[in-house]
């Protein structure tokens, strides 16, 4: 990031409104392949309008004689947080300003239209929402915008743990509690390849479609310089390109990055082969052994999802470096591989063992920096990066301009074990009010650490004498 | 004539009371025709649901209709006089959604062009067990996932013929698995857009055939005047041109076949209304008669509304993000439940019903919010919330339809209104199923189909003792039975 | 290599050969003597009862136990000393947890004969030195309570054993080291007709029949009896139970289970009793506990796996370990029953405890001090105090935070983990 943005994002006291709208913080360029531009706001066609092709609405027929309604303007603000953009720097105290659920205005000075709906956030940490590479239990159906239940336990728990977006199945969606109104971000972001040393056949099979697919590619290239000058050359057959074959086209032109589920070391080198060779990205899952190839697989730009925890015991056969390090994101991190972090269960469990799932997502991370990676990119890892292994973080990951209004604000420090969400908003809508749902509210309400326990229900026969014990006496507090 | 055919019916009846009545002569209701037949109902008390209780009160009925209501009214002499003093009377009771007596099978996709009464075969249903209950009148409904079909109203008693109510009630339409219902529901809606374009399509071009043929006559005359020789006056105006489409003159609407015969042919009309001279009518090509339903809402005929059954709150939202481009739609909601120990989310929407002033459908039954022991009168917040709410029994089991009335006395313990719950089961319940014009309610003019009961409907005490149905007793309870 | 020879002889070995031939190999091991250790660090939590904290301290090591503890300004490191400089750490008790299976195979976790299996003792399952020991000190978890599973009633006696040694007799502190109970809630399983009734029922009358066995031969050897009383090795093994030498721990959760476990084993038989799990509405019996202290009875409470329970009468998560604490059951710790919850995680079951609404504190406390009393270990480990077993992790910081890294073990005055060798956790 340039010196002149790092400035203007400081927070500094002369930032102040018309400036602060003049930042855009748009940082890096988008490492992978981006879905088809959507309208920007101001300017574009309205928000409402679901977005590109994969809009349900265009399906229904249009009527024509319907008068088009002018696009009505619905503000939405977070004020007064600590804003952590995660792109670029964090702001103490600023007004996040979202127009049509997106991020209109980011700063200290922006004016809150009167109209605007405004979540005071004094006190508590705005973090981009939080996007999960894969998760599965939160949306239903094939498509999520169809088959989901918008009111589950399991959604609402998700949104507790700060999570608004996800991957589920193929395609990645948001978690719009209560709403089913722009759900989808993006279908099917990845194509799933199986290239298992454990599967000779399938990778046989892999090369080999790839193969033609790269032969095909070639005479398409030779017929558009012929067909220049010459009118009768032959256009070259592609209606074999159906299923898989589709697939691996648009991996092979790059408009999509491969998903591989490969953890040892071996499993990592053939990803890093298969890049190199047909020139595709990569994404691989697992690679618990990443952490003793990072270089390898950052010279063949393979990004990589991580568990951090993951312990697979070294194994003593080998005289290279084997097993699982919760050092394994730091190192990869280091030697440039874009990584992004899971926890080992993929859903939200109410069974009561905790910690290991997407309950609690942000530990995961947590892990990473006990591992070494710095805290930054530990949330980074559950935001935007994963945003970017998923060819989204034109929208999510990060709090910029222009960005779906997508926030998880809590009570404190992300990745420390005590801070609790206190809000999480979806398409610049409060999907989550720790307060107002019944989940939580108990655990320090306000931040309060002796505030009572709710009442227990008892059975009727019980009796009602089994009152509430008094309260122990103020703990002394350690730690924090 | 009419009075014999009332005869023979009465044969029919199940009836015991009956009492052969007299064409009335001393007219005291007004402008009565002479050959009505007069049945007079004095009761302990009469529960209209629409207005005023009578305690006592009386119910004028005029050839099965209700003529009066009130207290110490005049009737002709020679009128049959129901004395059910002790009694409660109130209006039949409406199963809005039954099944009953009929084999449930799954019929998935969209087939609009079934109707629930078609396969009802009146011997084979105990409708027995219905009236010892107190309903008058049910909804039959098709089942399956998707759009099954066109709902009817049957009476559970009285003559045969008069037995059919309405044919076609609601359209049925499943939303309780919306990952693949809601795109059952698009694509039926996309297909009836498309029915409605292939007709219009097929008339214009029709009608520039129309007016093609209409100029080539225009110069073949004028060429024939020409070739008379005769110079054309200037006053003369060339033959009448075909109408233009603009100016919409009665354009021939699609008649629909009736969904009765699926297979029907398209009703070629043309022949038969004469006008031999312009034998050029329109003939509309077919639709898809399983479609029929929605194109007619489509084209904003709105008889029968779409009823549409949903599983938990969040299959509302499904639902309305797919008829978000037909808001006018006339709807009726069915809120079951598929959550386990009777949970329900509903509470999320009930405001947006309420807001929407949704006509809703529910069982008669307290639920709990989901993962508590937090009671929740479901169609209590729905009627506070602004909706109008009809009752049907949970499931079809003649115990559960005579448990509805106690159903009902919990709901008003907590804290429906007793009005409302008496209407949950009548006059909403008829608006539910579309005949409210002639149920529902104890009214003039609506059919007389009553019930009588030994006490306060609400009170479970309570049996019913007789019910009425046309202005005919057709059931009595007899003693010992239960 | 010495492990594998080890593990190689747990394999293939019997008890008693094995018990011999490791007597040996200790005997080497032990010449040894642990060294000579000086940490200077940040912050030494004492974890005593007056919850002294002390910053930049001192911690003298030697001979295998602590020699001294003090702010660095009044503890003169003598000769000889290697000083260890880790300036900006913490110096946290080692962690006990009290509720363990992977200190032994896991393959003989469960000898489901009976319905109740008095006499077997996990003391012969003890695998020293295995990877998930490896793992345990990594995490900070020096002292371990081994005891078999829970699918029987009484399923056998619990050892008590260290996270590191090379041999069993390195590693076990005591054995038996407590009586696994499981009073319901997995034995049900047994076989088809088991029920709560029958379970107490056998679970008591067992139990009541090593008390009059340990009563006879304690009226004999105080001379009160004449006729000596028949050796019986299935109960001989509880004397020490009855004798408050070692524990109950009692597999319980649920409060209606919870509540048959004080009462049956706390309250009417007054052994020293270690509610393990209580999880689920398992605080409501708090009250029954608090009595039960008044009136002089041991029970700990040592939490886990699961950390919260879904109340599904108000839609609430409710934390297991804030409940209890909140109830006022101030003898409150942590288990990780691992494998289900791996044995490096200890620390951070009481994390996620206090993310459902317990406080730092007493998580550190629940892993430390309180653990240790309730297995009878008070005098040796649990604090950091001179005298006690050189036992402790050294943290970069506050031990439950996730990100904070335990860089170093220390187990009978040795150093048995250093990250910077190579960090497994």
């Amino acid at each position: 990031m340039s010196a002149r943005k790092q400035r203007l994002l400081s927070g500094s006291p002369w930032i102040s409104g018309v400036a602060a709208l003049g930042v855009a913080l748009l940082t890096a360029a988008p490492a992978f392949s981006q879905p088809p531009p959507r309208p920007r706001p101001g300017g574009g066609p309205p928000r409402s309008a679901p977005p590109a092709s994969n809009a349900p609405a265009e399906n229904e027929p249009k009527k024509d004689d319907e008068p088009v309604e002018p696009e009505k303007e619905v503000f939405f603000a977070v004020k007064g947080g600590i804003v952590h953009t995660v792109s670029g720097g964090d702001l103490s105290g600023a007004t996040i300003l979202c127009r049509n659920g997106r991020i209109h205005a980011i700063g200290t000075g922006v004016e809150i239209p009167k109209d605007a709906e405004v979540l005071d956030a004094t006190g508590y940490h705005v973090y981009p929402g939080l996007v999960a590479f894969r998760a599965t239990g939160f949306h239903g159906g094939s498509d999520p915008s169809d088959g989901t239940d918008v009111y589950s336990l399991n959604m609402a728990l998700a949104l507790a743990a700060g999570i608004t977006t996800c991957m589920s199945g193929d395609t990645v969606a948001k978690l719009t509690f209560g709403s089913v109104e722009d759900m989808i971000v993006r279908k099917e972001p990845l194509v799933n390849l199986n290239y298992s040393t454990r599967s000779p056949d399938a990778r046989r099979r892999l090369r080999e479609s790839l193969d033609k697919l790269v032969d095909h590619l070639r005479k398409v290239e030779a017929y558009e310089r012929e067909s220049a000058t010459n009118k009768n050359a032959v256009k070259p057959d592609d209606k074999w390109i159906r299923g898989e074959a589709e697939k691996h086209l648009k991996l092979l032109k790059g408009e999509v990055a491969a998903e591989i589920s490969a953890d040892r070391a071996h499993d990592l080198y053939q990803a890093c082969e298969l890049a190199d060779r047909y020139g595709i990205r990569i994404v691989v899952r697992g690679a618990y052994e990443g952490w003793t190839m990072a270089p390898r697989l950052a010279r063949s730009g393979v990004s990589a999802v991580v568990t951090p925890r993951t312990r697979v015991d070294l194994d003593e056969r080998h005289v290279r470096p084997t097993g699982s390090s919760i050092e394994n994101a730091a190192i990869l991190h280091n030697y440039g591989v874009r990584t992004a972090i899971l926890p080992p269960g993929l859903s939200v469990s109410t069974w009561g063992v905790v910690g290991e799932d997407l309950t609690h997502f942000n530990m995961e991370a947590a892990f990473a920096v006990r591992g070494g990676l710095p805290q930054e990119e530990a949330i980074r890892g559950i935001t935007i990066d994963a945003a970017r292994l998923l060819g989204v973080d034109h929208r999510v990951g990060s709090i910029e301009i222009g960005k779906d209004a997508d926030f998880c604000i809590t009570d404190g420090d992300l990745l420390h074990y005590m801070t609790l969400v206190r809000w999480t908003v979806v398409n610049a809508r409060v999907a989550y009010d720790k307060q107002k749902d019944t989940l939580f509210d108990h655990i320090r309400p306000d931040g309060d650490r002796n505030a009572p326990p709710p009442n227990d229900y008892w059975p009727r026969r019980l009796g009602s004498d089994w009152e509430g014990p008094p309260l122990p006496e103020k703990q002394p507090q350690a730690g924090r | 004539m009419r009075m014999r055919m009332r005869m023979r019916q009465r044969g029919f009846a199940v009836c015991a009371v009956c009492i052969v009545a007299v064409p009335a002569t001393g007219i005291a209701a007004g402008q009565v025709g002479n050959d009505e037949k007069f049945v007079v109902v004095r009761a302990g008390r009469v529960i209209t649901v629409s207005g005023e209780e009578y305690a006592p009160g009386m119910i004028v009925i005029a050839d099965g209709k209700v003529r009066l209501v009130g207290q110490n009214l005049e009737y002709p002499d020679g009128a049959t006089v129901i004395d059910a003093r002790g009694q409660t009377v109130m209006p039949g009771m409406i199963h809005v959604r039954t099944r009953f007596g009929l084999p449930s099978y799954n019929r998935p996709g969209v087939r609009g062009d079934l109707k629930a009464l078609d396969e009802v075969v009146l011997s084979q249903i105990e409708f027995e067990e219905l009236l010892e209950a107190g309903f008058t009148a049910v909804c039959y409904t098709p089942f399956g996932d998707g759009i099954a079909g066109v709902a009817g109203v049957l009476r559970t008693g009285g003559a045969e013929s008069a037995r059919r109510v309405k044919d076609a009630a609601y359209l049925r339409v499943d939303m309780t698995d919306p990952a693949s219902d809601k795109g059952t529901l698009r694509n039926a809606l996309k297909k009836a857009q498309e029915e409605i374009d292939k007709v219009e399509k097929a008339r214009q071009e029709w009608e520039k055939k129309q007016k093609e043929k209409a100029e080539a006559e225009k110069k073949q005359q004028e060429e024939q005047q020409k070739k008379e020789g005769e110079e054309p006056k200037p006053g003369d105006k060339p033959a009448p041109s075909p109408p233009k489409p603009e100016e919409k003159p009665q354009p021939p609407k699609p008649s629909p076949p009736k969904p009765g015969d699926p297979g029907a042919a398209p009703p070629v009309e043309a022949p038969k209304e004469g006008e031999k001279k312009e034998p050029e009518q329109f003939v509309p090509p077919a639709m898809d008669p399983a479609h029929l339903p929605l194109i007619d809402l489509i084209q904003k005929k709105y008889d029968v509304p779409l009823f549409i059954e949903l599983d938990q709150a969040s299959d509302y939202l499904h639902a309305e993000d797919v008829l978000k481009p037909h808001k006018e739609f006339p709807r009726v909601y069915w809120l079951g439940a598929r959550l386990p120990n009777r949970a329900s989310d509903y509470d999320y929407v009930v405001k947006a019903l309420g807001e929407k002033k949704a006509l809703v459908v529910v069982p008669p039954a307290i639920y709990y919010l989901p993962l508590t022991v937090e009671q929740y009168n479901l169609a209590a917040e729905l009627t506070k919330a602004g909706c109008k709410v009809a009752c049907a029994p949970w499931w079809d089991a003649p115990l559960e339809f005579d448990r509805v009335r106690s159903r009902l006395a919990d709901l008003v313990r907590g804290g429906l209104a007793r009005a409302d719950a008496l209407k949950s089961v009548t006059a909403h319940a008829a608006e539910a199923a579309g005949v409210a014009d002639r149920l529902g309610t104890i009214e003039k003019d609506r059919d007389a189909d009553l019930v009588f009961l030994s006490g306060d409907p609400l009170d479970p005490r309570s049996e019913v003792t007789q019910v009425m149905i046309g202005g005919e007793i057709v059931y009595e309870r007899k003693d010992g039975r239960r | 290599m010495i492990r594998q020879q080890a593990r190689g002889k747990t394999r293939r070995v019997g008890t008693v050969a094995l018990v011999g031939a490791l007597a040996l190999l200790t005997g080497v091991a032990r010449a040894e003597e642990p060294p000579k250790l000086a940490f200077v660090v940040g912050k030494v939590l004492v974890m005593d009862k007056a919850d002294t904290v002390i910053n930049n301290a001192v911690v003298l090591v030697s001979g295998g136990r602590i020699e001294k503890v003090g702010k660095a300004s009044d503890v003169a490191i003598p000769q000889g000393y290697r000083r260890i400089d880790m300036p900006r750490h913490w110096i946290v008790p080692g962690f006990v947890d009290c509720h363990n299976h992977t200190a032994g195979s896991l393959s003989d976790l469960n000898d489901m004969v009976y319905l109740t299996n008095p006499g077997l003792d996990t003391l012969n399952t003890v695998q020293p030195e295995s990877d998930d020991m490896w793992m345990a000190r990594a995490g900070g978890v020096t002292t371990v309570l081994l005891i078999p599973g829970s699918g029987t009633n009484i399923s056998g006696f619990g050892t008590i054993s260290k996270t590191a040694g090379q041999s069993v007799s390195d590693v076990v502190v005591r054995s038996p080291g407590s009586i696994k109970v499981a009073q319901a809630g997995n034995p049900e399983r047994y076989w088809w007709g088991v029920g709560r009734m029958f379970m107490n029922f056998n679970t008591r009358q067992t139990l009541e029949k090593a008390q009059a066995y340990h009563e006879a031969w304690e009226k004999f050897e105080r001379g009160e009896a004449t006729e000596k009383p028949a050796f019986d090795p299935i109960f001989d093994g509880f004397r020490g139970l009855f004798r408050k030498e070692f524990v109950a721990s009692v597999h319980t959760q649920i409060y209606q289970v919870v509540m048959t476990t004080v009462d049956m084993l706390a309250r009417k038989m007054d052994l020293r009793t270690v509610l393990d799990h209580s999880e689920f509405d398992g605080w409501k019996v708090a009250p029954l506990i608090r009595e039960a202290l008044a009136a002089g009875r041991s029970i700990y409470t040592i939490q886990g796996p699961r950390a919260y329970h879904l109340d599904g009468t108000q839609r609430k998560i409710h934390g297991n370990a804030a409940r209890w604490w909140q109830a006022g059951n101030p003898l409150l710790g942590i288990n990780t029953d691992a494998p289900v919850v791996a044995q490096e995680q200890l620390p951070f079951q009481a994390a996620m405890g206090c993310y459902y609404g317990w406080v730092p504190y007493e998580g550190i406390k629940g892993l430390t001090r309180i653990p240790a009393e309730a297995l009878l270990l008070d005098d040796q480990i649990g604090t950091i105090e001179a005298g006690k077993q050189a036992e402790f992790g050294v943290w970069t910081g506050d031990p439950l935070d996730t990100r904070s890294a335990c860089e170093m073990t220390v187990i009978g005055g040795r150093i048995v983990y250093d990250a910077n060798v190579r960090r497994r956790w």
